[in-house]
């Protein structure tokens, strides 16, 4: 490669770094701790085992009362089933006159806005995932970025490409700290590249499909492919009504006969998980049993049956599915680590927040590239991507940390803990971006991941202590999710803890030409650092 | 460098959705049956477009040769749709 190409390249990196960087590291930060969501889900809002062994007969009932209620409804309506997930409400879903997606759980009286759900800790944290907590835009906002992601993965890859095999290996740990960093991004992203390529494109996709479907359908195909779409992702084929009603089958038997369609045809398992019926109540309805199948790369399946009788008119399960279904779940299986078993979503764990290090890591390449190596005081671009990096990355870490403690403390406080984990998220967040401008980043970031390993360490001890009960009580009936959020909780504040007597001992002892250095004090820069320079100089001398 | 990103945006979005939608065509009496793995394909494609544009000499040339694919690819998307089936097959 020319040296010019390999320039231009390394130029769109950083910028397309600098572009997606923040939005990534808090993407990965909180997506690593989403592979977790249904125990964090567990683990923050307790609830009494909600599955029992009447539960879906009790669900059609309710179905046949929201029908008569609201006649729109029978056009299409859903539930989900409440599967293995002691945290899943059985709730259904269905469109209203008016065009305005309507919900009710089993446990309710009366329906609600489906957009307005229930706020818990774990949505939330997926919520920041997938849209850094901003509404309507935010998922199309981390569309764009997952694009600018792809391009800053193709350049790294590109200008790594030349030395790829020789410093695959390479961490070179010593005088030149500079040297280890860029070996440390190196080696991270391109062991952990095809997660990556995955992310990319998967996330890309999550966020951007409807709005590629609408271009693609008015641009090149003329209006045919938002039918061929339903086509494509759903196994219910194209219904009408006839005159007249009928007794329709209950969603624990479409469920059952679904499954033995699906194991039939060669899915391993199939877990019903979410069910619908069109033209429910009436002669000619259908029903869609979609669920999820073990050993398959993508794991939503779905048998289409005939509402009333129940024989099966479509089944598209992992082997025995065409390639727009099987790419189609492969994009979610691949994206949400369904594809394997607890280890899988562990190593999902440990590559998100590798991925969060490859960006915080690519910044401080960013600084330490146009560090002044002679002068305290750095250049104002070096010091407003210092403030940035530790303002928004490390204030994320502890934003969520303190957003864990609040949803552990608020109900001793009288406070509901869905009513405060985005208000007080999005405080500490602010707080911390607020602490980083004064007291800059090289004694901020110090603080603030002294202030998150308290945090997290506390937020295990304090369950620990507070809820002691709920502990014995899920670890009596061999359930460890709620043991297990306490032990990472108190394993990621040792960690923060770790990274802050590092990040103190760069900030008092490192060079003092540096944003990383502490040993400037603010009112007079320059003297100290003299005086500092002039103690390493005399022990060079020495 | 400006100029080659704005054409690798502008220009390169409308050329990988033309590729892909004639790929699509292309595939004659099994459109749909490769219409998912061909639109998963389009992201990957749009950012290795974006890419390439940054190989082109000066960011003028990028917009000229960008410009004469996206007629390239439109015109055969046009001839695409009107001879062939297309979706629905």
């Amino acid at each position: 490669m020319k040296a010019s190409t390999l320039r231009t390249f390394t130029t769109v990196h950083t910028w397309t770094g600098l572009l997606a960087g923040f939005a990534l590291f808090i993407a990965f930060y909180a997506g690593a701790l989403t592979m977790f969501h249904d125990e964090i889900d567990t683990w923050a809002l307790p609830k009494a085992g909600l599955a029992r062994a009447d539960t879906m007969d009790r669900a059609h009932r309710m179905l046949d009362d929201i029908v008569a209620k609201h006649p729109g409804a029978a056009n299409q309506i859903g539930v989900t089933y409440p599967a293995d997930h002691p945290s899943r409400s059985v709730a259904a879903y269905w469109m209203d006159a008016d065009g305005e997606w309507k919900t009710q759980a089993l446990a309710e009286g009366a329906p609600r806005d489906a957009e307005d759900h229930e706020h818990g800790l774990a949505d939330f944290i997926y919520e920041l995932h997938y849209d850094l907590g901003i509404p309507v835009i935010g998922i199309y906002l981390m569309g764009i970025v997952s694009v600018i992601y792809g391009l800053a993965l193709l350049t790294g890859v590109l200008i790594h490409l030349p030395n790829l095999v020789r410093e695959m290996f390479a961490l070179r740990p010593g005088h030149n700290l500079k040297r280890l960093w860029q070996d440390a991004h190196n080696v991270i992203g391109i062991l952990s590249l095809p997660f990556h390529i995955v992310f990319a494109v998967t996330g890309a996709l999550l966020c951007l499909t409807m709005v590629m479907l609408v271009a693609f359908n008015s641009l090149a195909f003329g209006g045919k492919l938002m039918p061929a779409w339903e086509r494509m992702t759903s196994a219910m084929p194209e219904t009408k009504a006839k005159p007249g009603t009928a007794i329709m089958l209950s969603p624990a038997e479409l469920g059952a006969r679904a499954r033995q369609a699906a194991i039939a045809a060669g899915a391993a398992t199939f877990e019903p998980d979410y069910m619908r019926y069109v033209h429910y109540g009436q002669k000619g309805a259908a029903a869609e049993v979609r669920g999820t199948s073990t050993k398959a790369l993508g794991e939503f399946g779905m048998v289409a049956l005939d509402a009333a009788d129940g024989h099966v008119l479509q089944v598209q399960v992992p082997g025995a599915r065409d390639a727009n279904h099987a790419t189609y779940s492969a994009v979610f299986g691949l994206h949400f680590g369904t594809f394997g078993s607890l280890s899988l979503r562990w190593l999902y764990f440990l590559l998100g927040l590798a991925g969060a290090f490859l960006f915080y890591s690519g910044n401080l390449l960013y600084i330490e590239s146009r560090r002044k190596r002679r002068q305290a005081d750095q250049p104002l671009k070096v010091r407003a991507m210092a403030t940035a990096t530790v303002g928004v990355c490390l204030g994320t870490c502890f934003a969520i940390s303190c957003t864990f403690l609040a949803n552990l403390l608020a109900p001793s406080l009288g406070a509901g803990p869905t009513a405060i984990v985005e208000p007080v998220c999005f405080t500490a967040f602010a707080a911390a971006v607020a602490w980083t401008f004064w007291r800059r980043p090289a004694r901020a970031a110090v603080d603030l991941l002294w202030v998150t390993a308290t945090v997290s360490v506390l937020v295990g001890v304090l369950d620990v202590a507070v809820n002691t009960d709920r502990l014995a009580h899920t670890l009596a009936e061999g359930r460890y999710a709620v043991l297990g959020v306490d032990l990472v909780a108190v394993a990621l504040g040792l960690g923060f803890a770790w990274l802050a007597i590092a990040t103190r001992r760069r900030a008092v002892v490192g060079d003092p030409c540096s944003v990383w250095s502490s040993r400037r004090p603010s009112g007079s820069p320059g003297a100290e650092v003299a005086r500092a320079s002039d103690g390493q100089r005399t022990k060079e001398a020495a | 460098m400006l100029a080659k990103t704005f054409a690798a945006i502008v220009l390169g979005l409308p050329l990988a959705m033309a590729l892909v939608a004639v790929t699509i065509f292309l595939c004659r009496g099994s459109s749909e049956a490769v219409t998912m793995p061909l639109l998963v394909a389009f992201f990957p494609l749009w950012v290795g477009i974006m890419g390439a544009t940054y190989l082109f000499r000066s960011g003028g040339r990028a917009w000229a040769w960008l410009a004469v694919a996206n007629v390239v690819a439109f015109a055969a998307l046009f001839i695409a749709k009107a001879t062939l089936p297309g979706l629905g097959s």
